[in-house]
């Protein structure tokens, strides 16, 4: 419908009027509507700092719950591996772990928290949370016991190489060396180096042969070891009983 | 003088802390505890460090269950020997001589620890040594360098 200008202004302006004369009449519940959508909508600075703060320490939390839950999944990994240890082959483990080390670089030496207490006895061998021997126990108190590690130069024991050889392992820091290896011993790389507990009808491993040499004067080979234990970073050793 | 001398003795113990937690394991070869006692020798006067020394030796001693490295005699030893070299090196007076004269007492420290370890031990492992001299070495001046103010608050007053 084609309408003049003025014509099609009047009729806006009417339509207009009824329309907030509507309005007019629901103002009340208008007004209320948009206070309450407002209220909600905007928020104040001082509001909006404190619902930030708040959200934050709650993700902080939920950050140190994560991580202790991590925490605690990984010690039952280690737990539960030190069980499969024992039952596997039978021998009665006593849990402790290091409080201190020895402060000198040139000793391979550390503290633990259980001690005859708990059961410890001298010479008893300790290994990692995967069954790699560590080290043996040198002296014994009450509540606390003193460890030799493997690769200290102190450390002397007997050990198995392969299937047929056997001699003497020593500590020198970066691993182990064994000693008294005649030329007859069949012995390879990658062998394995084990101990022997005839107590317990067993034996642990303890590192592979990395390397073997022998000058043209020596009687012995001689043969370094790699250790089967990690740097020294144990959560938690076992002593065996 | 007697605030620093203080700062000193509560450092010495956290440092002998450090030695025994030994937060990185076996793959940092450092004493921290020896390191403080270079620092002791550099900046102290002879009496306070060899006490220092004698107190901290019979404390490595303690933590170091059947070994008998009889440290309690080993510093203060070696702290009258680097005292010695060091005020010898030092009248020279230069500033640009000093760095120089402070690593000669580091070395001289370091090399004869090494040397009285390695011969207690019957063992020296040329990697174990060298690790060890270069990474103390490296350290003693980082420490050095975290433990002195800055020199603009020395010339501004606030030292």
């Amino acid at each position: 419908m084609y309408l003049p200008y003025r014509i099609k202004s009047k009729y806006v302006i009417v339509a207009a009027l009824i329309v907030g004369a509507c309005l007019f009449s629901f103002r009340g519940p208008l007004e209320a509507v948009i206070v309450m959508f407002s209220r909600q909508l905007t928020i104040s600075p001082q509001a909006k700092s404190s619902q930030i703060r708040k959200l934050q320490e709650e993700n902080l939390a939920l950050k140190l719950q994560i991580a202790k839950c991590t925490h605690l999944e990984q010690d039952n990994k280690r737990l539960q591996e030190a069980l499969d240890l024992e039952k596997d082959k039978g021998i009665e483990l006593i849990g402790s772990e290091i409080i201190a080390f020895s402060p000198s670089d040139w000793h391979r030496q550390a503290l633990l928290n259980a001690g005859s207490a708990k059961g410890v006895n001298e010479g008893a061998f300790v290994l990692d949370q995967e069954g790699n021997f560590v080290g043996k126990i040198i002296g014994v108190k009450e509540n606390f016991s003193e460890l030799l590690l493997v690769n200290d130069p102190d450390f002397n024991l007997p050990v198995i190489i392969g299937a047929k050889g056997v001699g003497m392992l020593k500590g020198d820091f970066s691993g182990a060396k064994i000693l008294y290896i005649d030329n007859d011993d069949e012995i390879n790389v990658g062998d394995h180096v084990l101990v022997n507990m005839p107590s317990h009808g067993t034996t642990l491993k303890i590192g592979s042969v990395k390397k073997i040499q022998k000058n043209n004067n020596d009687l012995f080979w001689e043969v370094d070891v790699g250790l089967f234990m990690r740097t020294v970073y144990f959560k938690r050793i076992f002593i065996v009983k | 003088m007697k605030r620093k001398s203080i700062k000193l003795s509560i450092l010495l113990p956290l440092l002998l802390f450090l030695d025994i937690i030994r937060p990185l394991g076996y793959s940092l070869h450092v004493e921290f505890a020896c390191l403080g006692l270079i620092f002791m020798v550099l900046n102290e006067k002879l009496w306070f460090s060899l006490a220092a020394s004698f107190i901290l030796g019979c404390l490595e001693d303690g933590f170091s269950p059947g070994s008998s490295h009889f440290y309690c005699l080993e510093f203060p030893i070696l702290v009258v020997i680097s005292y010695g070299l060091r005020s010898y090196l030092f009248l020279a007076g230069k500033k640009a001589y000093l760095f120089f004269a402070k690593s000669i007492v580091v070395t001289f420290f370091l090399i004869a620890h090494i040397i009285y370890n390695s011969l207690l031990v019957s063992f020296a492992g040329f990697s174990l040594c060298f690790l060890f001299f270069i990474q103390s070495f490296f350290c003693y001046f980082l420490m050095e360098a975290l433990l002195e103010k800055p020199s603009f608050m020395k010339s501004s007053g606030y030292a």
